[in-house]
């Protein structure tokens, strides 16, 4: 056939449908961006695209409550298209075609294929390639999530649609989260991100599972992923499966679970004395679906047992010193899988019930009630064999949670959605002090529409809060309780214009605000690992933020570039500073921290850019420039990221797919000096690849993947890990991974 | 519509049984069991080799490292040219019955060394005890007394479990006191 007498006189109609409720949606643009053409689906949902030459095409669909689909045909002839949305939701179900659904590349957004190469990794370390999210570390085994500089407290992290309630205070605290059960993971800034609460100044981390109402009937869907790991010996195993009852019987099921096991991880030199880990998770899931109506039980348990490194246990100040001083570590270790103390014993448990009733094609009511329960008990190194077994402290922290949601949509031209949101907490603890007692009750309401105008679309919302805190210290043997009541107001307004159909600009203004937690109130007291006593401040008051950010995005054909910058000042923002204070003790003086409050600029710009150096090879470039300002001081804010990038070049050919990077983190130059025990580590240049492959075998599909990072075995230790004092980071690390999907289909009916 | 209201009650049923959990919640309010080990007090118990006579000197801060000061920080004064046999207590009294850590140092002393450093003054010090394994623990020592004058006394304790040498450079730092120290 000559091109030039192909036929370009296709077409591709179709028709878009809300999947629950089955009624048409209009609006939807369906695009094809290679070819420039553009269409809406009318009032019955119906579209028409005409004048198509034959070939492979990437449709787009998107609506203002949806999520944006990309749908990949080949056309040959005139092509009907159904398209089911689960509309107002992110959600996809009943999905009528074969093709892959992506949401377009973004800067704040991971799909599940972006995460692949990361599979077994813990959940942040999955976070760590959305732009802006760098990792506070506690060693090798223990991370979590920083934005732009701000973590714990100032960072929402929210797992299948319930906001984690755990000791989120604590740096050496990680998010306990199954890693296996993240299908996307979203850095949100919009309007959205207010649902989850207005103390998130750093940002909201969405975790989404795949939506268990994607599977299907009479067939029988899962994965099992198992991953081997040459640094600390890893074996990671994973399994989900997941099907539908019947037809006639909509009810859908998916069961998960995962197991990890990790000895003694290698530096480059050294192995480091009990740094294995272990882990246990499951999961079930329950789902129901009918015609505008929809029910989801959801109930998981995370289960880990970390070890500490031995050396990072220090009697005093002088200990530290020394520990400091040497270039090796003191305490020498051989290859085990054994944890002894010191270690993290952490169980997390879920449950959620989530009810959405579709009323009309315009209303929709949304129940979610929840239940988590957080049980974090630490064992320090012993003093004496035989003086006690118990854990040096326990925390439990369980949290209710309710949350009600309207969706209307549209009235008056304007996308609505309103929740009512309530919670009650009770924190309790035994062992060293380190955060008091609590119960918390909170109650919230919030607003969000949004309104689309041509090319522009604005969306705005609303929360205001009421928190109240009841709060148990014991002083000697005198309990002393605290009532404290914090009450504010938070906005989120988002304006995004589209320059082209590859062209968009946006720009976000927002404040919300953070009641002081009791830990940075209260805490008193010896801070085992940093040779430090951290001291509260009772009179601490609210953080309010104030924060710009404007994206760019240019999505080409030949290249795709994302800069996203970003200004952020914090009035009354909570610091950890030390003092010139000593403390005396019976394990000689020790340095005392304090809890301040100062004026805080935080900014910055995040980028990447993506080229198509031809047909098969690509290359992208990546980077973050943080900065942190003590406005008051006129001082860097200490334990902010370093400026660092990534640069990869990729090649893929059929489902052959080889990545090779090298990441850079430059020396943290901007603290204050005399504020750390040490001067912020050297700048640091890692090598990683990841090589994989696609295959049919047996008919499942099979992904085989071999993953390696710092292959050079280079010797580094990084400023955002907390034993930068006492050892380095990990040295080369080979990662072999096998997924089979399972697509069992039952040909004869039970 | 009423059947989507019976499967929304059964829903929130399920719910509210989950939610009894939250009763087994421990309570807030309650008082946070003991610490599990703390060493609030060194006592330096010095017996005159000639006369028998008895002095004692303390370290205590009661609640542990932060929180209150300690409540006793005594300097150590000695007569010149006289020979001590020093005795050394370790309490915890944070707990409603006293414990005295220092028995526990003693039977564990294959993993304890106390170390003694004088700073300006003239104090000699031996190490007078020996654990199972033949090396000194120094919860007993013999001091001599030189000429008058004023100094400090460092007593440091290390918890060497397994790796105990002789070195006390070795372990972690159970205790580290610089007491004020003269000799009249």
């Amino acid at each position: 056939m000559n091109a030039q007498n192909i036929s370009c006189n296709i077409k591709i109609s179709g028709i878009v449908l809300d999947s629950i409720e089955q009624v048409a949606l209009s609006n939807n643009i369906v695009s094809i961006e290679s070819l420039g053409k553009e269409i809406k689906t009318d009032s019955k949902g119906q579209f028409t695209l005409s004048g198509l030459c034959p070939g492979k095409y990437e449709v787009h669909i998107s609506h203002l409550n949806c999520e944006h689909i990309h749908v990949l045909i080949e056309l040959h002839s005139d092509t009907f298209l159904k398209i089911s949305l689960r509309h107002i939701e992110r959600e996809l179900i009943g999905f009528k075609l074969s093709a892959k659904l992506e949401k377009s590349e973004d800067l704040n957004h991971l799909n599940s294929k972006n995460m692949d190469y990361r599979k077994g990794q813990s959940i942040s370390m999955l976070m760590q390639d959305i732009a802006g999210i760098s990792l506070l570390k506690t060693g090798s085994t223990v991370s979590k999530p920083m934005v732009n500089g701000l973590f714990g407290n100032r960072v929402i992290i929210v797992n299948n649609g319930i906001r984690l309630e755990g000791q989120n205070w604590g740096m050496e605290h990680a998010p306990e989260i199954d890693a296996f059960l993240a299908s996307e993971i979203d850095l949100i800034k919009g309007a959205e991100s207010l649902r989850y609460g207005a103390d998130g100044i750093g940002g909201v981390i969405r975790i989404s599972p795949k939506s268990i109402f994607n599977e299907k009937p009479k067939t029988l869907n899962g994965e099992i992923n198992l991953i081997g790991n040459s640094n600390g010996r890893g074996k990671t195993g994973n399994l989900i499966l997941g099907g539908v009852l019947s037809k006639s019987l909509p009810i859908y099921i998916r069961v998960q679970s995962s197991i990890k096991q990790f000895g003694n991880i290698k530096t480059a030199n050294d192995f480091l004395a009990n740094t294995g880990m272990s882990e246990f998770n499951y999961s079930v899931n329950l789902g129901y679906l009918r015609k505008g109506f929809l029910s989801e039980v959801f109930y998981s348990e995370f289960h880990n047992k970390i070890g500490i490194f031995t050396g990072s246990q220090v009697g005093n100040l002088s200990d530290l010193e020394k520990a400091m001083s040497s270039s090796s570590p003191l305490i020498k270790a051989n290859f085990t899988n054994t944890i002894d103390r010191p270690y993290q014993l952490v169980q997390h448990r879920m449950v959620k019930v989530r009810n959405a009733l579709q009323l009309n094609a315009k209303n929709k009511i949304e129940l979610t009630l929840s239940y988590q329960k957080n049980h974090r008990e630490e064992y320090d190194v012993l003093r004496s064999a035989n003086s006690f077994t118990g854990p040096s402290f326990d925390y439990y922290i369980g949290s209710s949670f309710a949350e009600l949601l309207w969706t209307k949509n549209p009235f008056h031209r304007i996308n609505w959605k309103a929740g009512l949101i309530g919670l009650r907490q009770s924190n309790a603890y035994t062992g060293r002090f380190f955060i008091p007692g609590f119960y918390q009750n909170s109650f919230g309401g919030f607003v969000m529409a949004s309104k689309q105008y041509k090319k522009l679309n604005i969306e705005g919302s609303v929360r205001c809060d009421q928190k109240h805190f009841e709060i148990y210290r014991w002083i000697g043997t005198v309990s002393n309780k605290t009532q404290l009541n914090y009450a504010g107001l938070a906005y989120v307004l988002k304006a995004e214009y589209q320059l082209s159909n590859k062209e968009k600009i946006s720009f976000i203004q927002s404040s919300t605000w953070r009641a002081p937690a009791p830990n940075e109130l209260y805490s008193n007291g010896l801070h085992q690992g940093l040779a430090s006593i951290e001291i509260g401040d009772s009179n601490l008051t609210k953080e309010r933020s104030y924060s710009q950010s404007l994206a760019y995005s240019v999505h080409q054909k030949k290249y795709k570039l994302d800069v996203e910058g970003y200004y952020q000042i914090v009035n009354g923002y909570i610091n950890l500073i030390p003092s010139n204070k000593v403390i005396l003790t019976i394990r000689g003086a020790y340095p005392v921290f304090e809890y301040q409050q100062n004026k805080a600029a935080l900014y910055g710009v995040n980028a990447r850019w993506k080229y198509q150096i031809n047909k098969s090879i690509y290359s992208i470039i990546s980077g973050q420039l943080p900065y942190g300002q003590n406005l008051d001081t006129k001082k860097a804010l200490n334990l902010m990221p370093s400026a660092n990038g990534k640069l990869s070049i990729g090649y893929k050919h059929k489902t052959l797919n080889v990545d090779v990077w090298v990441n850079y983190q430059s020396k943290q130059n901007r603290y204050v000096v005399g504020s750390d025990f040490m001067p912020p580590p050297e700048a640091y240049a890692l090598i990683g690849f990841d090589l994989n492959y696609e295959f049919i075998s047996m008919g499942q599909n099979f992904k085989c993947g071999i993953t390696g990072s710092n292959i050079g075995n280079s010797r580094y230790r990084d400023y955002l890990n907390r034993f930068r004092y006492f050892t380095d980071e990990p040295g080369v690390n080979i990662s072999a991974k096998i997924t089979m999907n399972i697509n069992h289909k039952k040909t004869k009916s039970i | 519509m009423s059947s989507e209201i019976k499967r929304i009650t059964l829903g929130l049923a399920m719910v509210l049984v989950g939610f009894q959990a939250c009763e087994t919640d421990p309570k807030p309010y309650m008082p946070p069991a003991n610490e599990g080990e703390l060493i609030t007090t060194l006592i330096i118990e010095t017996t005159d080799s000639a006369s028998g006579q008895k002095q004692v000197f303390k370290f205590k801060d009661a609640d542990g490292e932060g929180g209150n000061a300690p409540s006793q920080f005594d300097s150590i004064e000695l007569e010149q040219n006289k020979t001590y046999s020093v005795n050394l207590i370790l309490l915890d009294e944070s707990k409603t019955s006293v414990d005295t850590i220092s028995n526990e140092v003693l039977n564990e002393g294959e993993d304890h060394l106390f170390k003694f450093t004088v700073s300006n003054i003239n104090l000699g010090i031996r190490l007078d005890d020996l654990d199972k394994n033949g090396l000194p623990i120094g919860l007993k020592s013999i001091w001599s007394a030189g000429s008058s004058g004023d100094g400090k006394l460092k007593v440091v304790l290390k918890h060497q479990p397994g790796i105990k040498n002789g070195d006390p450079a070795l372990g972690e730092t159970d205790i580290e006191i610089e007491f004020n120290c003269r000799i009249k």
